[in-house]
């Protein structure tokens, strides 16, 4: 028999993947090592929202060159496919602020949510106006809200500008020099950091209390090895 | 490229402490605190590793383990820690543990609703957990971080098993590095007035129950609901700055939000008002007074098995049901006013304690079923308890000896069905003690070791340590 009842009501999460394609990416098999890294952290992101008992997962994706476009809508982490991208065109960051900001009220959010998780992965340096887009981003009370997470892939990334994403103070971006890190770093990002929104997780004794909206535990400490920089 | 604190595939692990080299099976995974590695032993006892990240692994921490390892486990339900691991070849320390079996699975699935567990299985697991706590706590030990994340069950019996214990620590210590998980810490932790402690243990424990039951949290009502993103400022409001049981009977400002809280409404009105009356208890006063308002575990414990010992099946459907016997009854046995038990002061919202409402509990709960059911077989015993005999009831101990309360280890009688006439259900001796049956009829009869008697309402008997009646 059946006890009565149904499933314990979840909120909708948003997890958005902000995707640098230009054509830099295209240098030393980045956009490859990126397309990778997302796939591989699919199966780790389905095991650990299944432990969730708050939060519906919807996982999409935008890509920035020259322009944005979204390439995949919110989609439920047990359908989401990672389709490869390619690298070709501009840097252009403002124009993924834009779109993104765009999305980032009710509706098409939901009157019952968790702060999204924005997670930026960039290369280099925005070739258009990122300031506004960023501004216009910010001037939305869910993209303030919002857990904003960045990745540098490789050194020539402007980390000044993937910091003013995240937020002055708060969390710094993460470097990845090699295909290794970014890959732990993505794998990170969308379990840890997903689930600072979605799953309650033990909370340390002497965090730094820095982080306002959602509480994140620190990044995975990694050295890396000097040899294999890209 | 590997890095100095994490294992590979098949990397060997030396724990001195139990004198033998294991190796790494997998990664099971990664928490806040460090990673989690099946290992592949000797004499293949499932073992686990947990290898703190380097800025877990502190001195403190070292000393927390070690101190739990000299203590040893407080019952088989805990995955305690079994021996430190050292190597100078990573930065660090970690420990090794029992690795639970697959058949205890998270509780999250019982929310989630992928797995179908009975109300016997549930109440059994909540009766596990609040004497697993009993007995940690009886030892002067704090948990610090209890929450859903770290128990789990077997949804066929209830059996549980507690893991992450690496936080146990002596009460009053504040030692550790955590203080516990949203929702599930007790507003004087969120609001910075104390550490975690045996009495917010006890908070995180009244959480977890009433999740278990109530597929629903606590004090997430209409105020959750209206809360359109909740961040940690609103959390800390809901949970710890205003926190307001949904079902206070003195303010219904809380109270669940249909649209996203039926479960608590659906459960609330399914389950009798003994059990009700606690909860309101433990999230009212247990709010307000931390130090003496919480409840205790031993009033978990009577409250729980109480529940247990009351469920039969709808005559009609086989749903399991609550039965209450009628208040004049009731009110004499079950549970002292001093637990929680009738008591004005802890009235149950939207429901009066009238003999109509309590009859009203015989009417199945299955929507599609809502037959009345009038009379249900059960033992009075003592005007201690009472416990619903259905075709699987077993009595232990804990029914029949006030000595041995609690003590569930080998069944003393079951129902049994006549060999001939399978109209007739008896109750059969599985003890070593004879009993006195009287009978309706004023007879006395000896009933021994596997032999049954006929439950015929009226029947006194006498299993030497309490006597008991056959009520229908
Ligand atoms: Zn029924």
């Amino acid at each position: 028999m059946t006890l009565p009842g149904g499933e314990i009501s979840k909120r909708e999460l948003h997890f958005i993947w902000i995707v640098d394609c230009s054509g830099s990416m295209r240098d030393d098999g980045k956009i490859q090592a990126l397309n990778y890294a997302i796939k591989e952290a699919i199966p780790h992101m389905q095991k650990e929202s299944e432990n969730n008992i708050q939060a519906n997962l919807l996982i999409s994706a935008l890509k920035f060159s020259t322009g944005a476009q979204w390439i995949i809508p919110p989609t439920r982490i047990n359908e989401f496919k990672w389709t490869d991208i390619e690298a070709k065109g501009e840097t252009d960051l403002g124009q993924a602020f834009l779109l993104l900001s765009e999305i980032l009220h009710i509706p098409p959010m939901t009157e019952r949510g968790l702060p999204p998780v924005l997670v930026l992965l960039s290369d280099g340096q925005p070739t258009d106006n990122f300031k506004d887009g960023l501004d216009k981003l910010l001037s939305e009370p869910w993209g303030r809200k919002a857990i904003r997470v960045s990745i540098a892939i490789g050194e020539d990334a402007n980390t000044d500008i993937l910091q003013r994403f995240i937020g002055d103070g708060e969390r710094q971006p993460l470097l990845a020099r090699n295909p290794e890190s970014l890959t732990k770093y993505i794998k990170w990002v969308s379990t840890v950091v997903q689930s600072a929104s979605a799953r309650p997780k033990s909370q340390q004794k002497y965090y730094d209390g820095s982080i306002s909206n959602v509480d994140i535990p620190k990044p995975p400490e990694m050295i890396s090895g000097a040899t294999d920089v890209w | 490229m590997s890095t100095t604190h994490e294992f590979q595939v098949g990397e060997p692990v030396h724990i001195n402490g139990l004198n033998i080299v294991c190796n790494v099976e997998k990664e099971l995974g990664s928490g806040t605190q460090g990673k989690v590695y099946s290992l592949i032993s000797p004499d293949n006892s499932p073992l686990v590793l947990k290898w703190y990240f380097p800025s877990m692994a502190t001195n403190e921490q070292y000393d927390i383990l070690e101190s739990l390892i000299q203590k040893e486990s407080p019952s088989n339900r805990f995955l305690w820690p079994l021996a430190l691991v050292n190597t100078p070849k990573k930065e660090g320390f970690g420990y090794v543990m029992s690795m639970k079996d697959s058949r205890f699975k998270s509780f999250s699935l019982w929310l989630s609703r992928k797995i179908n567990p009975s109300f016997k299985a549930l109440l059994t697991a909540c009766f596990e957990l609040v004497q697993s706590f009993h007995l940690l706590h009886s030892k002067g030990l704090c948990y610090q971080d209890l929450s859903l994340n770290n128990i789990y069950f077997d949804p066929e019996n209830g059996e549980i098993r507690i893991g992450d214990t690496d936080n146990i620590v002596i009460n009053g210590e504040d030692k550790g590095n955590v203080i516990g998980t949203p929702k599930f810490m007790a507003p004087e932790i969120i609001i910075g007035k104390t550490l975690p402690n045996t009495q917010t243990d006890l908070y995180s424990l009244a959480i977890i129950l009433f999740y278990i039951l109530f597929l629903n949290h606590p004090l997430e009502g209409k105020i959750e609901s209206s809360i359109k993103s909740l961040d940690l400022p609103s959390m800390s409001k809901l949970y710890g700055f205003e926190p307001l049981f949904i079902f206070d009977p003195n303010n219904d400002s809380n109270y669940p939000d249909p649209a996203f809280h039926a479960n608590a409404i659906i459960f609330w009105n399914i389950y009798p008002d003994f059990i009700k009356r606690i909860f309101v208890r433990a999230f009212t006063n247990g709010i307000k007074d931390p130090m003496h308002g919480r409840v205790r575990e031993t009033e978990w414990q009577i409250t729980l098995l109480s529940l247990r010992d009351s469920i039969y099946y709808c005559k009609q459907c086989g749903s399991e049901n609550f039965f209450v016997p009628d208040s004049s009854v009731f009110e004499k046995l079950t549970i002292p006013v001093e637990l929680g038990g009738n008591n004005s002061d802890f009235k149950v919202q939207n429901r009066s304690s009238n003999l109509e409402e309590i009859q009203s509990n015989s009417v199945c709960w299955n929507p599609q079923c809502k037959t009345l059911n009038t009379h249900i077989l059960n033992i009075r015993i003592d005007d201690r308890l009472f416990v619903a005999l259905n075709h699987d009831t077993k009595l232990f101990l804990h029914h029949i000896d006030p000595d041995h309360k609690y003590d569930f280890s080998s069944p003393v009688a079951e129902v049994s069905r006549h060999p001939t006439d399978p109209r007739v259900w008896g109750l059969k001796n599985l003890s070593a003690y004879p009993w006195k049956v009287s009978k309706v009829n004023g007879d006395v009869i000896e009933v021994n070791l596997k032999q049954s008697f006929s439950l015929v309402p009226g029947t006194q008997i006498d299993f030497g340590r309490s006597k008991g009646i056959v009520c229908y």
